[in-house]
């Protein structure tokens, strides 16, 4: 996605890559599938911060009117808590961030140039 | 006297700013603020509950500054590690294999350093204090994209999600005021986890 891109390249001395990423992603989306809702994550970016600790980017897109009720915010904790868990699982340690957004607001980011 | 609640509303009132195209800009500071209005209301809760100051006077003007952000952010993992992590297993008899005596100790040793230090039976952080580390972490990883990274770029969803966030931490503190380990979270925010053994 353009409008998502690292802002440091990925640390090379990562214990955590993307393809560990996406396997967790995929253990949360199936659990949230298996509630009903649908789920989908963007492209995850792992980086470092200011003061040198892994950060990972997670992007999760919903049905936009689940994005757009007061609940999206809890949606959001609970996804930031499957992420942690679904590492925890792997025995990967790593502290995501995690964003949501409505369907239609993906194609609306993208039709933007970035700054 | 920087105003927790003031903040909160001023981070709701941004992220709905500009009906049909909001701007990065007015987005972006609509997640730095909740954030900062969670980060204020948890080092006044601490300042009221340890030092006793009111929150308008000097001494509290003073000692918020010594509150730091990355600290507090890695207190609230290690309260989230707290919270989550398993009971520590019973110790083996001491006739048991060696492997046991080493299964249990690599157990002993991997686990949440604020477990071992305060007992693996004690108190754990209650389901709303947990939630209120839960939120600071999210709202200090958003912010930090918010105020530094040029490629971030946030949807009207994603930034009122975020202001939720910081409404979910306040509510969740408030609740949280009978948690016998509140008093201990809130000194560590100060202090750092550094003092406490263990890695």
């Amino acid at each position: 996605m353009a409008w998502y891109r690292p802002r440091m390249a990925a640390p090379t001395d990562s214990f955590v890559t993307l393809d560990d990423v996406r396997e967790a992603l995929e253990d949360v989306r199936k659990q949230f599938e298996a509630t009903g809702q649908s789920i989908r994550f963007l492209d995850p970016v792992l980086g470092v911060d200011a003061t040198g600790e892994r950060t990972l980017g997670v992007l999760a897109v919903v049905k936009d009117e689940l994005a757009r009720t007061p609940g999206a915010a809890e949606l959001m904790l609970d996804i930031l808590d499957g992420v942690r868990h679904a590492f925890d699982e792997h025995g990967l340690a790593v502290w995501p961030s995690v964003s949501i957004i409505g369907e239609s607001d993906v194609a609306a980011l993208d039709e933007e140039p970035s700054p | 006297m920087i105003d927790p609640r003031g903040l909160l509303e001023v981070a709701n009132e941004l992220a709905k700013l500009d009906s049909t195209k909001p701007r990065q800009a007015a987005l972006r500071r609509a997640v730095s603020t909740a954030y900062y209005a969670l980060f204020h209301a948890l080092i006044q809760a601490a300042l009221i509950e340890h030092i006793h100051a009111d929150p308008a006077s000097p001494v509290a003007h003073q000692a918020a500054r010594w509150f730091e952000h990355g600290k507090m952010r890695k207190v609230c993992e290690e309260i989230l590690r707290w919270a989550d992590a398993k009971p520590p297993p019973p110790r083996p008899a001491a006739d048991a294999p060696a492997e046991a005596h080493k299964k249990w100790e690599h157990q002993r040793d991997t686990q949440p350093r604020l477990l071992r230090s305060l007992g693996g039976a004690g108190e754990r952080p209650s389901p709303e204090l947990r939630r209120v580390a839960e939120c600071f972490v999210s709202l200090y990883g958003a912010r930090m994209q918010a105020d530094y990274d040029p490629a971030f770029r946030l949807a009207r969803d994603t930034a009122r999600a975020h202001v939720g966030t910081a409404r979910i931490g306040f509510e969740q503190l408030a609740a949280s005021a009978k948690d016998p380990t509140r008093k201990l979270f809130l000194l560590l925010l100060l202090t750092s986890t550094d003092l406490v053994p263990g890695k």
